[in-house]
């Protein structure tokens, strides 16, 4: 079974439809890729993934672990594995990254019929997640990316990420803004965390970053549809030749 | 209604039943109360003003988001005898926090119950002070506009003097506890405080409130804070108050050159709460921060009326106020800033923000600003709305609910305010009453 299965799905923001009808299946264990120049509905589909609110799905289904993803609520999906790194990551003054990332790790652990983490197992989880992510330790108490540097706030969705260890990652152009040791930092981390059992939908306008993170699949979103799927070497193509090849 | 005759031999007219319940007690309360002649005139003209204004109604400025109809359906009696014992009172004590303890009941000082650990404190009672000679000095007769006060004036039964001498540290906080005794029938309190701050003293007070009994209780509290030279005074208010509580507050503040004051009034629960803060500036140089908290919920009214008298140039003044507003509930907040116009170099800010949690909840901001001055820096600010959605997705994104997500944010907004009081066990507690509030648990 896929882990996630799109199927036409369109949705619209502001009664303007913006995807206009999708279809992906992702299996466990895959890496995929999608590009597509601005405005071709990239984010758009990340946000209708993890329920953001404002966007409304007007035809089609997803499925998630067999599940209807749109009877989630953005928590549940969570829940259930779904993680979002998000392109512009928010800041939140007077909530520290830990006692975020600590309520989080423990709702989604309280819905896996779990215990609580001690606060020994909790902190050495921490220090192996940030470690990974080359993040500081005091960097975990200051409120979340508040004041962040735009590398800092997006290792700090891959820290996120490693802490909840999801089943499928959707990475929102994760690259963008990041000069190239914090693009290879996160990139590391984020292979660092590829298993048999999980997934990632990596959303990104370059190539640049599919040469670290390199993807079993690549797809071409444009105005609102997947107008082409290959392999890695798809990428490439894009790279050398741009996206006007795509629109003809 | 009645024509009422008082001893200065005007009738006036009554035109409520809250001030005409006052009135058929006040003679008698004089005759009874056997206090000098100084102190008797004084009460019968703050009662003759009282008689003057009558209670306010929402034509006037003040007063303009407050109805105080309801006040009519009440039948106050003057504070009786107190039912405390000490049981009751260790039941308000913090814990694990060692401090002087003035236990007040309904307004009166009970040397009995309280603790005072550092020997720089004084405190005296009116007879006390004026066998002395203190009062003569202290008590001068001044025409103020708020008729609660007024009628604090006219029926206060005592005057609690607290006095920090020149120099002193009073090492350990002082706990003031005010005790509304409603276990007889309906009742009147008029607590009075006058605390003196010398010159280069050190103190840290914290003032809470708690109500015994099922009757209904008003209280109309009167503070006088004086700060003399390089002194510091912080000050902080927790008020928790039952539905059944009516709660009138004013502080005056008088700040001499180069002293600090910290306020810190921090209100999570009372069906009708009204502060008012006041700062003075009678010498230059001197610091002042206003720090607000409130939670209303419910159908409660909670109402910070705060003004900062710029009557001294280079003086310094912030305040931030901000306040969570849920269910049909309504809070008020009257910043004022005066800045005279000889108060140059003054330096005065203010903010007021506001969480509004459902389309039923009210929240009045007015900052007020009069500059007469042309060389300071003054800014003000105001903002009310609901919470951050983007905020409120991001946690939830990472698999936080919505109330969950909600409280997190909320109690950030809180703890701005909450870490500015200097008291950890203080500090501590106050965030776990807050955080007990946002899941529905305060007791």
């Amino acid at each position: 079974m896929a882990l996630l299965s799109i199927k036409n799905l369109k949705a619209k923001i502001n009664d303007t439809e913006i995807l206009h009808g999708i279809d992906l299946e992702i299996n466990p264990g895959e890496t995929h890729a999608i590009m597509g120049p601005n405005g071709s509905g990239k984010s758009t589909l990340a946000s209708v993934l993890a329920g953001k609110p404002g966007y409304e799905v007007t035809e089609g289904e997803v499925l998630f672990n067999g599940k209807n993803l749109f009877e989630m609520q953005p928590e549940v999906r969570a829940r259930e594995g779904m993680f979002l790194a998000f392109q512009y990551p928010v800041e939140i003054p007077g909530v520290s990254n830990t006692n975020l990332i600590k309520s989080a790790v423990n709702e989604i652990r309280k819905y896996r019929n779990l215990e609580p983490l001690d606060a020994f197992d909790f902190i050495s989880m921490i220090k192996e997640k940030a470690a990974m992510v080359e993040i500081e330790q005091s960097f975990l108490n200051r409120s979340v990316n508040e004041g962040f540097s735009g590398g800092e706030k997006k290792r700090n969705e891959v820290f996120q990420m490693a802490m909840l260890d999801p089943v499928l990652a959707v990475l929102d152009e994760t690259d963008s803004g990041l000069d190239i040791d914090a693009l290879r930092i996160v990139a590391n981390g984020v292979n660092k965390l590829r298993r048999q059992d999980n997934s990632f939908l990596v959303i990104t306008h370059y190539q640049r970053l599919l040469n670290y993170i390199v993807p079993d699949y690549v797809h071409v979103l444009y105005k609102g549809r997947i107008v082409k799927s290959g392999g890695k070497e798809l990428a490439l193509e894009l790279e050398e030749k741009g996206y006007d090849w795509i629109k003809d | 209604m009645t024509g009422l005759k008082i001893n200065t031999g005007v009738t006036m007219e009554i035109k409520s039943k809250f001030i005409e319940n006052f009135a058929n007690k006040f003679d008698t309360y004089l005759k009874v109360s056997n206090l000098p002649e100084e102190i008797t005139q004084f009460k019968a003209k703050a009662f003759e003003r009282v008689l003057l204004d009558q209670i306010p109604t929402p034509k006037m400025e003040e007063w303009k988001y407050t109805n105080l109809a309801f006040l009519n359906k009440f039948n106050f009696d003057l504070a009786a005898l107190p039912t405390l014992d000490c049981k009751t009172v260790d039941k308000f004590i913090f814990q694990g926090l060692k401090a002087n303890v003035l236990v007040f009941n309904n307004g009166k000082f009970c040397k009995e119950f309280s603790i005072i650990i550092d020997e720089a404190l004084e405190i005296e009672t009116l007879s006390q002070a004026l066998s002395n000679g203190f009062v003569g000095n202290n008590l001068k007769f001044e025409l103020v506009s708020d008729v609660f006060t007024n009628l604090n004036a006219a029926f206060f039964e005592d005057i609690t003097f607290i006095r920090i001498k020149k120099n002193a540290i009073i090492k350990h906080p002082v706990h003031l506890l005010q005790i509304f005794d409603g276990n007889l029938s309906q009742t009147s309190i008029f607590p009075r405080t006058y605390i003196s701050v010398e010159e280069n003293a050190q103190a840290k007070f914290i003032e809470t409130y708690q109500k015994i009994g099922e009757f209904d209780t008003l209280s109309a509290s009167l503070t006088e804070i004086k700060i003399a030279a390089f002194a510091r005074f912080d000050f902080v208010r927790t008020q928790i108050l039952p539905d059944n509580h009516i709660f009138f507050g004013q502080t005056n503040v008088e700040q001499n050159r180069n002293s600090v004051f910290n306020d810190i009034t921090f209100t999570l629960d009372g069906k009708f709460i009204r502060n008012n803060l006041n700062t003075k500036f009678v010498g230059e140089y001197a610091e002042t921060h206003y720090y607000g908290f409130y939670f209303a919920d419910k159908i409660n009214y909670i109402d910070n009326h705060t003004f900062m008298d710029h009557a001294f140039p280079n003086c310094f003044s912030n305040e931030i106020y901000k306040g969570i507003v849920g269910d049909s509930a309504t809070a008020v907040f009257n910043g004022k800033i005066l800045v005279r116009p000889d108060a140059q170099k003054t330096n005065a800010y203010q903010s007021n923000k506001n969480i509004l949690l459902s389309d039923n909840a009210t929240i009045n901001a007015k900052p007020e600003l009069e500059i007469y001055a042309d060389d300071v820096k003054c800014s003000h600010g105001a903002t009310s709305g609901t919470l951050d959605e983007e905020q409120l997705f991001y946690l939830r994104s990472r698999g936080i609910n919505y109330e969950n997500a909600r409280n997190l944010l909320l109690a950030a907004f809180g703890e701005e305010i909450i870490e500015k009081i200097e008291i950890p066990q203080i500090q501590n507690m106050l965030s776990e009453l807050f955080e007990s509030k946002l899941v529905g648990k305060l007791q």
